[in-house]
């Protein structure tokens, strides 16, 4: 009797250790150590346990973000299939069911497929093949189709998707269809004014019932390069109340964000600033659904579901120990209250914190025609308050443009100002260091007087429990 | 005593504040949005260098060697190296088993992807050396 009860709680066990992306991995992919972050991440990603989409989508993005296109492709593949799929072998239902919510296969959010989809397609648009990029992009919008931003009733929000939907149409001489993608998407209402050098190329949409499709493609159509610029990061998602209690009733979860200062990019080409990219779609926004409530619902019986099993559970080794023990004695009660507690513990009622929080926090689209030859690219980076933030700021010296079709992607990785700030002095300052000495950042004077960034410990831990407190000014 | 702890407390902070050690950071110069000089190194699909030697022979030329150059070849081969359709399946930006880039240390030469640190490290000759050339 002992011994099964020590398999099943050694299967529990196991069950509960499905190994995920360590965060070395991720620490790297902020610094843009793509390589390392890649080699980090590689063994556990080919393991087959219940984190297996959640991990090949980190290791695609890991060689996506670096470069690596056609390596970053198989693992998008594998984990799509996996968030895909409606019936699956290792799905731990029933452990998900009575226990923690994490127990079960990993198939994401309807954002995080959305965007699995969204990087295959890009790469087979880099490939030139804008059938199966369409494929992808049309599979990344019917991934969020439950959004409620648009109050419709079958269509998704995910704008940045039409527009590249969009485009490939174009490429494919369907216009037709395009420009459905064009209304569909908001982008034409995000983006007003196309800055230019000529009066004559600018182009400002302002009226959403106008009908007349060719000024809204904003140069999507004939264009010869898109940009995709990313930024900021992706929400963190944790325990209602961050609730960590196992005996607490935490089944649900909330998403926090991580907003970024960033509010606009814009291109400059040689020096001349060409074009305003504003956010096209935020991974945020994308988290509202219209089976929210349903969702809720769902969960709401499930707790209720798992307090029933749980107080059986409870009630049952109580019952159980006293039964075995005769009930002789203050000993045996103790032990029944002992497996009873144990039992009850047992059946936890945890959400699923599990979060493919690599992913940007906003994608903004925008389209440019460019001489071919060889050019310098800038994105540079805006606040709200319309003041360039340096920090971001990517350069592309030399960048080949072609006569046809051109795709340029960009990604801030590194959150200098955000992501790190909490950290220990040491840490952050070697971070801040190695990025900045790796990363289209040029010289660092340490002792410069007019040093904006300081980390002040505000006040020694009084109680020791207490950590100091870091305090970031700029 | 509960008002003492809390002037003790009103104390120790203020004592906290003077003797905080102030890290500075630096501030950030971030690149020009145009180069300050021209291209050092070059490979398929940069802007050409003319006459640059192969990076093995100690030049600057990062390229593919093309398939009726043997002896080129044969030179890359036999300390490893591998490009694309040679060992090397191509759009790996040195993120392949055999990177990185053969200018960082690596073994792959495939071309570094537009767009990429890597490719701007290169051309700009950031961390760039001829471990190649060094060792022969």
């Amino acid at each position: 009797m002992i011994n099964k009860i020590l398999i099943i709680l050694i299967l529990f066990l196991l069950a509960g250790c499905a190994a995920q992306i360590p965060k070395e991995a991720e620490d790297a992919f902020y610094m843009n150590d793509f390589g390392k972050a890649a080699k980090l991440s590689r063994p556990c990603a080919d393991k087959l346990n219940r984190n297996f989409a959640l991990n090949n989508a980190k290791l695609g993005q890991f060689y996506f973000t670096g470069g690596g296109y056609d390596l970053a492709f198989l693992p998008f593949l594998n984990a799509g299939k996996v968030m895909e799929r409606t019936v699956t072998g290792s799905d731990n239902a029933f452990w998900s069911s009575v226990s923690r919510e994490d127990f079960k296969e990993f198939k994401g959010e309807p954002f995080e497929r959305s965007m699995c989809h969204w990087y295959r397609g890009i790469i087979h648009y880099r490939r030139g093949d804008y059938e199966k990029a369409l494929a992808a992009f049309r599979r990344g919008i019917d991934a969020d189709k439950d959004t409620m931003s648009l109050n419709k009733d079958d269509t998704s929000d995910f704008s940045a998707g039409y527009v590249m939907a969009a485009r490939c149409n174009y490429l494919l001489g369907e216009p037709d269809t395009a420009d459905t993608y064009i209304q569909k998407s908001k982008f034409v209402n995000e983006i007003e004014e196309k800055i230019d050098d000529t009066d004559e190329e600018e182009v400002v949409v302002n009226d959403e019932n106008n009908d007349n499709y060719e000024n809204k493609r904003n140069g999507i159509d004939s264009d010869n390069t898109i940009f995709i610029v990313e930024w900021g990061d992706s929400p963190l998602k944790q325990r209602e109340n961050n609730i960590k209690d196992i005996w607490s009733c935490s089944a649900f979860a909330e998403y926090i964000p991580r907003s970024s200062k960033i509010e606009y990019a814009k291109i400059f080409v040689d020096g001349n600033e060409k074009i305003q990219i504003n956010r096209c779609t935020s991974t945020f926004c994308q988290l509202s659904c219209n089976t929210e409530k349903t969702a809720e619902t769902i969960q709401k019986i499930k707790i209720g579901a798992k307090w029933t099993v749980r107080v059986c559970a409870f009630a049952g080794a109580f019952t159980g120990v006293l039964i075995a023990t005769k009930g002789n004695g203050a000993a045996a009660t103790a032990a029944g209250i002992g497996a009873a507690l144990v039992a009850g513990a047992a059946v936890r009622t945890e959400a699923d914190v599990r979060v493919w929080d690599l992913l940007p926090e906003d994608i903004g689209v925008g389209s440019l025609d460019i001489e071919p030859g060889f050019h310098n690219i800038a994105v540079c980076f805006y606040s709200s308050s319309n003041a360039e933030l340096p920090e971001w700021r990517q350069v592309y010296y030399y960048y080949p443009i072609k006569k046809d079709d051109n795709l340029i992607y960009c990604r801030t990785t590194f959150d200098h100002f955000g992501k790190y700030k909490f950290e220990t002095e040491e840490v952050s300052s070697s971070i801040v260091d190695s990025q900045i000495s790796s990363r289209h950042y040029l010289e660092i004077d340490p002792v410069d007087e007019e040093s904006d960034i300081r980390i002040i410990p505000l006040a020694p831990a009084f109680w020791k429990e207490n950590e100091v407190d870091n305090l970031t000014i700029f | 005593m509960k008002y003492i702890k809390l002037f003790l407390l009103i104390i120790i902070s203020f004592l906290g504040f003077a003797c905080t050690t102030v890290v500075e950071r630096g501030t950030f110069e971030p690149y020009p949005i145009t180069p300050d000089s021209a291209p050092k190194y070059c490979f398929d699909g940069s802007p050409p260098i003319p006459d640059a030697k192969p990076f093995i022979y100690g030049g600057c030329d990062l390229s593919m060697p093309r398939d009726d150059d043997e002896e080129l070849i044969k030179a890359y081969k036999e300390f490893g190296i591998v490009w694309e359709n040679h060992g090397c399946r191509g759009g790996c930006n040195g993120l392949c088993e055999n990177g990185p880039h053969v200018a960082f240390g690596g073994h792959c030469l495939t071309p570094p992807t537009p767009g990429t640190k890597e490719y701007d490290d290169i051309i700009m000759g950031i961390g760039v050396t001829n471990w190649l050339y060094n060792k022969k």
